[in-house]
Parts: structure tokens; sequence; C-alpha cells
């Protein structure tokens, strides 16, 4: 007994629960009715099972992970040096080249940072988190309440300084996404301004520092390192200001730190 | 330190066959990760990873083919597709017959089984990484399984 949907490409679909929702009923029904159908699946299911037996994950030699590992780093744009979980490594990788893109940033004349799509993100990221009202997923002026938040919830522990004697209170914080990885967004207010920075590690041999502000869609961002950490801070707020409140974030983030001081 | 580095070598050792290709391959993909990191939007550094590994091993397949044949080609004989089991079994002779008949495969049926069935990317994340619509990932995955099952038959492994 034969079928002519025995070499229909949606069975592999089905197989693979890929299929619409609605297709996948039409094949449950159908395979209950249709012996050559199951049959097929059968095999299909075989093959899979088969294939994973005899074509194991293949891994490269320890001499060719090391000749790696050192190539990458010796690249302009290093990988962070500092020792990451394993299934992190996308993240870090992210991290490692996003430093390496804002590091160049501040040596780019004129249009600063003009076609850089960190930049890009980190204003998306403003955008987004004023618009859709989700600036903060924990909404506390306490550094003491948002530090630990972030607890369990990042691979980091981001230092929170408290800046409200500065004028810059803190309104919460939450978690982002910058370059496909997780990052802690930090959000402070300066008026009716909101400030959204967001960090993430960056290598531990990182001098404190700060880039030249950026303008972008109407925007301000500035980069900069402290307490071994990469972050971007951007705002509506005025140039001047913002290069205020990261002078005094780097400061209370990473007391006594050359060039955060 | 290096994760993904496994499923990236395992797809470019099992597109290009050989260990040391397969070493050369991932290393150029990751510099160029590292290079052209900028362009990277997305949330899945896997799939996009892979994405370059795959462009690697394509590109180091039609070099190769180029310097053996010169001459366009359609997709059934890319390089793999005119190796008969006799071949493919010199080319491996330890390896598994599903093994070999998965390294006789077309390249673009070669890729999707390892993808799917290996790495258990999703039909997106195959559209992406291969950059064919899901139509043709499915339909690809479905010929590449009969091709596969008829090699299993012949040579009496399967009901």
């Amino acid at each position: 007994m034969t079928c002519e949907h025995v070499s229909d490409a949606g069975l592999s679909g089905y197989v693979d629960s890929e299929l619409p929702p609605e297709q996948q009923r039409w094949w449950e029904q159908h395979l209950a009715q249709c012996p050559a159908c199951r049959a097929e699946l059968a095999r299909l299911r075989a093959l899979g099972a088969a294939l994973k037996r005899q074509m194991p994950p293949r891994e490269p030699s320890s001499a060719f992970r090391e000749d790696l590992r050192r190539l990458l780093r010796a690249e302009p744009a290093a990988l962070p040096r500092r020792r990451i979980p394993l299934p992190r490594w996308g993240a870090a990788l992210a991290a490692g080249l996003v430093f390496a893109l804002g590091f160049g940033l501040g040596h780019r004349a004129g249009g600063a940072g003009a076609g850089d799509p960190v930049v890009d993100q980190v204003v998306a990221g403003h955008v987004r988190s004023l618009e859709v009202d989700h600036l903060v997923d924990v909404a506390s002026s306490e550094h003491h309440v948002v530090k630990p938040w972030f607890a369990g919830k990042l691979d980091f522990s981001p230092p929170v300084p408290d800046l409200a004697a500065e004028g810059f209170p803190l309104l919460g914080g939450r978690i982002d996404y910058l370059g496909g990885r997780q990052v802690a967004a930090l959000v402070y207010q300066r008026g009716p301004h909101r400030i959204n920075l967001l960090l993430w590690p960056g290598t531990s041999s990182l001098r404190c520092g700060r880039g030249p502000t950026v303008v972008r869609q109407g925007f301000n961002l500035a980069h900069g390192r402290a307490a071994g950490m990469e972050f971007w801070a951007v705002s509506d707020l005025n140039g001047q200001e913002l290069q205020e409140f990261v002078a005094r974030w780097q400061h209370g983030a990473a007391p006594g730190e050359e060039g955060c001081a | 330190m290096l994760p993904h580095l496994g499923a990236a070598f395992t797809l470019a050792r099992y597109l290009l066959r050989e260990q040391a290709d397969a070493e050369d391959a991932v290393q150029e993909a990751y510099l160029q990760a590292l290079r052209y990191f900028a362009g990277f939007r997305g949330e899945n550094p896997r799939a996009w990873l892979l994405t370059i590994v795959r462009r690697v091993c394509y590109g180091w397949i039609e070099r190769t083919r180029r310097q053996a044949w010169a001459g366009p080609e359609m997709v059934d004989d890319l390089p793999g597709a005119g190796d008969d089991p006799e071949t493919a079994f010199l080319h491996g002779e330890r390896q598994e017959q599903l093994a070999r008949a998965v390294d006789a495969l077309p390249f673009p049926f070669r890729e999707v089984i390892v993808l799917r069935e290996l790495q258990e990317l999703s039909y997106q994340e195959i559209a992406t990484v291969t950059g064919v619509p899901v139509g043709t990932v499915m339909s690809r995955l479905s010929r590449a399984r009969r091709r596969l099952q008829r090699v299993l038959e012949a040579e009496g492994m399967e009901g």
C-alpha cells in the first residue's frame, strides 16, 4: 500500500515540528489513517537517530584551540582576558568587539561614531525604554536595592553609585541587550531628562576613561570605562551635563581609580 | 573560553570532510567574526557564527572546485555528488556507512542535514545560515533524507 504523501516534504517538516499548526494537525489526522506515511515517519525518525549516532560532534585538536586563542588575542579587537563561563562566550565575544568599536570611536575625527551600529543600538535601546514604558524593571532610588536585584540575572555585578547628592537621582535598573549580550541598564534622572547607562564587563586591565560626546538622532551619548566595566550613557540631556554625569558616575563607581577620580 | 567552537568545528568538519581543512576554515571564520562584528544586530550569536563558518566553507569548496574543473556548476554537481560509494569508502574507510553517505551528498543537502540533524537548528536559523527561504530548507531536508534512506536500504542497514 502506498500514498502520494509519502514523499511530501511536509512530512519532514512534521517530524521536525516546523509546520504551521493547521498543517501539523493535518498530518496528525492523515498519519492516523495512513500506514504508508506512518512507516515513512518511523523511517525518518530512525534516520535522525542513526545520524546522531554515527556523526558525533567533532572537536578540533587542543593545539588548534590554543593557536586560535592566541591568534584572536593578537588581533586588534582582542577578546576579553577575564575568564568567562563557556555558554556566555558569544556574549563575551560581543563585549570584546563592542569594546573595540567603542575604543575606536574616540580616535575618529569629525562625526564621531557616525555609522557605528553600536551607537544606533544604544540609541534604540534608550528610545525603546522611554516609549514602551519599560524604563526600569526594578524601580528604586536606593542603590542598595538596585544592585542586588541584578544578582542572579546577570553574570556580573554592576556598580550602582548613588548620585542623588550630585543631582542625578537613581530611578532604577533593568536588563537590556547590546550587541547580542545582556547588559545592565541603570536609569538616572536630571530634571525632566532620563539617562540610560548601559554597562557590561570589560577586560580587567582596562583603565578609567571616557570618549567625547557623540550626537545621534538628537540624543547625546558618551562611552567610557570604569571599575572594569564598559559603558555607554545616552540621554537627551545636553552634552556638557552628560559628560558631568559620566565623570561623577565613574568617580562613584571606581573611587580612587586613576582616571576616574 | 571559545564556546560555539564545538558547533563551528562540527559544521566545518562535516562540510569540508577533512580535519585540517576544517581547522583552517574555522580559524578564518573566527577572524572574520571578530572583524565584522559591527554588522551583527541579532541576538543569536551561534547562528551568526555558523553563518560565517558556512560561508567560509562554501568559498573553500568553490575555490577548490574551480582549481579542479574550472567552470560553472549546478547544485547537484557540487563536490560530493560525483563520489560513488567506492570513492566515498576510500575517502573515509573508518567512517560508518551513513556518515559516508552524508559525505557523498551535494553541498546544499549536506549542510541542511548537518545543521538540522546534528546541530538541531530551527528551519528559520538554517534559512539564515544558508541564505535560502524556509520553504527551500524544508524541501532540501526532505530530499536529503530520502537520499540517505535509499543508501541505508541499499546497504541493508534498515528495514
